[in-house]
């Protein structure tokens, strides 16, 4: 299959990338030092009479970070999947082989997914590790849980970034756009929701009975989604600890899903049509 | 029968008009030269022969097959280097021709190809670190993986040094030899004449001239010039002007160049014999392709 030697060229090329092993170093050692943070620090912010932490407390404290980080990382390793061939000169060398467009769109997002795959896997296994060793042992299903919704976001975020790079033909634009995107779903999402509920609650601050559409907005970002499918799945999880989520169907897990799923597919396909179409 | 069909096609892009009305056939089994100067839309009608582009008017065939509805099949035959072929910086020479072939589904050793166009000894190094030429053969070689009906070389001397071209002339009379077809595009008449059987010469996006090399001499050219020593030479030419339809005629050195346009060789030596010039020696130089090629491609065609 064509995909596939596109996906293997590109994962091969990605690994000699020295960008790529030292965002992932940082990464790592991110985790290590979040995870570590927490097994320092966590006795000494709960008052006395609490439950001590468990490993899913831990796992869930590592959550929101994986949700700024991954996106960025996504972002990075795809933005210049396509235009930069363009601009190289690589890329009629690539599409003169027997390749559709389609297959140079699909074998570049498989395989730059597996880079981010790769870090995310160390890093996770690091987490996962160090918990089991100073908290508790961590429930295979809880670590099976969170590494599939981590990788399925930063997937997605390679496939914005693909997406992205086979509608522009500059890869100045191209990261621009990526700049834009993550301000987007990681700032100005929320800042929207909340003014929203200002608009339609007069308050700015949801407080402890936020209305249902206030966190099915929230769920329609990416990594709102995928805090949203973990805090659904992973059964006796409080994200939200001191909100009360109400209980209305389309706030459940698997909309969640889909809604990573829509960001996944969607932008991909929009980003294809306008790749076909365009004159290199 | 002809492997590529090229039937009015037309390329706009925006209000520039890179394409005009062109239509070419190529024969099976011949290096064709598709000459003209930059910007004369060579690389876009090779871009719309590999759909990169898509032509606004017109249609082309390769092998019979529709460029865009069935790319495989075309590609599958057919060996491409590129205009301005960029390599994978980090990936070695090794591991591009090893790509193609995966891509083609050809068993093989990579190092065979590279072999062939002078690169194998760096085979192992990374592309990134490759010399303009380096790339060149690197990209040559790419486009000879799996021995394919048809190569589409787009620009294919350039980074070359002089021995470089004859090498790569070499490859392609070889490759010819084997029964391909090779659609060659350059801007430099010289690399095109060393081995091309057939030329299209394309001007402003349009044809202006499609024949053999010999065919275009003789249409152009009319037979070069003369060069004539005399004891007179200010006599001779004055003579030699009087020829009907003879070009310029030069006085140096006690020499007179006379450039022949539509007047025979035979009548400029007799009007100057009987002027009562005595004549020592006189010598023809053909016109050189390069002349040929200007008089296509910067006058304004007179037809």
């Amino acid at each position: 299959m064509s995909w596939q030697v596109i996906a293997r060229k590109e994962f091969s090329d990605a690994m000699r990338s020295l960008v790529l092993w030292i965002v992932s170093a940082v990464f790592v050692a991110f985790s290590v030092l979040l995870v570590g943070s927490y097994i320092v620090f966590e006795g000494e912010f709960s008052p006395p009479d609490a439950d001590p932490g468990t490993a899913l407390d831990a796992l869930v404290f590592v959550l929101s970070p994986i949700a700024l980080i991954a996106p960025i990382i996504g972002l990075v390793v795809g933005y210049k999947a396509i235009v930069g061939e363009r601009e190289s000169g690589s890329l009629k060398a690539l599409l003169s082989l027997p390749h559709t467009r389609w297959d140079v769109m699909f074998g570049k997002l498989v395989g730059r997914t597996m880079v981010v795959v790769i870090p995310l896997v160390v890093a996770l296994v690091v987490m996962g590790g160090l918990i089991t060793v100073f908290v508790d042992p961590v429930s295979i299903l809880d670590f099976l849980i969170i590494f599939v919704l981590s990788v399925l976001l930063a997937a997605v975020f390679v496939a914005i970034a693909v997406a992205i790079s086979g509608a522009t033909s500059s890869s100045t634009i191209a990261g621009a756009a990526m700049f834009g995107i993550y301000l987007l779903f990681l700032l100005f999402w929320d800042l929207i929701d909340l003014g929203l509920l200002y608009i339609f609650e007069g308050r700015l601050t949801p407080g402890q009975n936020p209305p249902a559409w206030y966190f099915f907005f929230d769920m329609l970002s990416p990594d709102g989604a995928y805090i949203a499918a973990a805090q659904g799945f992973l059964p006796g999880v409080d994200i939200f600890a001191g909100t009360n989520i109400p209980d209305v169907w389309y706030l459940s897990p698997w909309i969640a899903l889909v809604v990573l799923l829509f960001w996944l597919v969607v932008p991909f396909v929009i980003g294809y049509q306008r790749f076909k179409e365009a004159d290199l | 029968m002809s492997i590529i069909e090229i039937d009015g096609v037309t390329k706009r892009f925006g209000d520039v008009t890179a394409v005009d009305g062109l239509s070419l056939s190529v024969e099976a089994g011949i290096i064709y030269g598709f000459l003209g100067p930059n910007g004369a839309g060579k690389t876009t009608t090779i871009d719309m022969m590999l759909d990169f582009v898509r032509p606004t008017e017109g249609s082309i065939s390769i092998f019979g097959y529709h460029p865009r509805e069935d790319i495989k099949e075309v590609r599958q035959r057919t060996g491409v280097l590129p205009e301005g072929f960029g390599v994978y910086p980090r990936l070695t020479g090794e591991r591009h021709v090893e790509f193609v072939m995966e891509s083609k589904g050809i068993e093989g050793d990579p190092l065979d190809y590279l072999e062939r166009t002078g690169v194998a000894h760096a085979a192992d190094r990374k592309a990134g670190g490759y010399s303009t030429g380096m790339k060149q053969r690197l990209g040559f070689a790419m486009a000879l993986v799996g021995e394919p009906d048809l190569m589409i070389l787009d620009e294919p001397s350039s980074g070359l040094d002089p021995n470089g071209a004859r090498e790569m002339q070499q490859i392609i009379r070889e490759e010819r030899d084997r029964g391909a077809t090779i659609f060659f595009s350059s801007h430099i008449m010289g690399q095109v004449e060393a081995v091309c059987e057939r030329v299209a010469i394309l001007r402003e996006g349009k044809l202006v001239a499609e024949d053999t090399i010999q065919g275009l001499r003789d249409t152009v050219g009319g037979g070069g010039r003369i060069i004539i020593s005399t004891d007179d030479s200010k006599a001779a030419a004055q003579a030699a002007s009087t020829v009907d339809a003879v070009g310029q005629v030069e006085t140096a050195d006690g020499q007179i160049r006379v450039t022949l346009g539509e007047a025979k060789k035979l009548d400029i030596l007799q009007a100057i014999d009987e002027a009562g010039v005595e004549l020592h020696d006189f010598r023809t130089e053909e016109a050189s392709m390069d002349e040929v090629f200007k008089s296509y491609t910067q006058e304004v065609a007179e037809a």
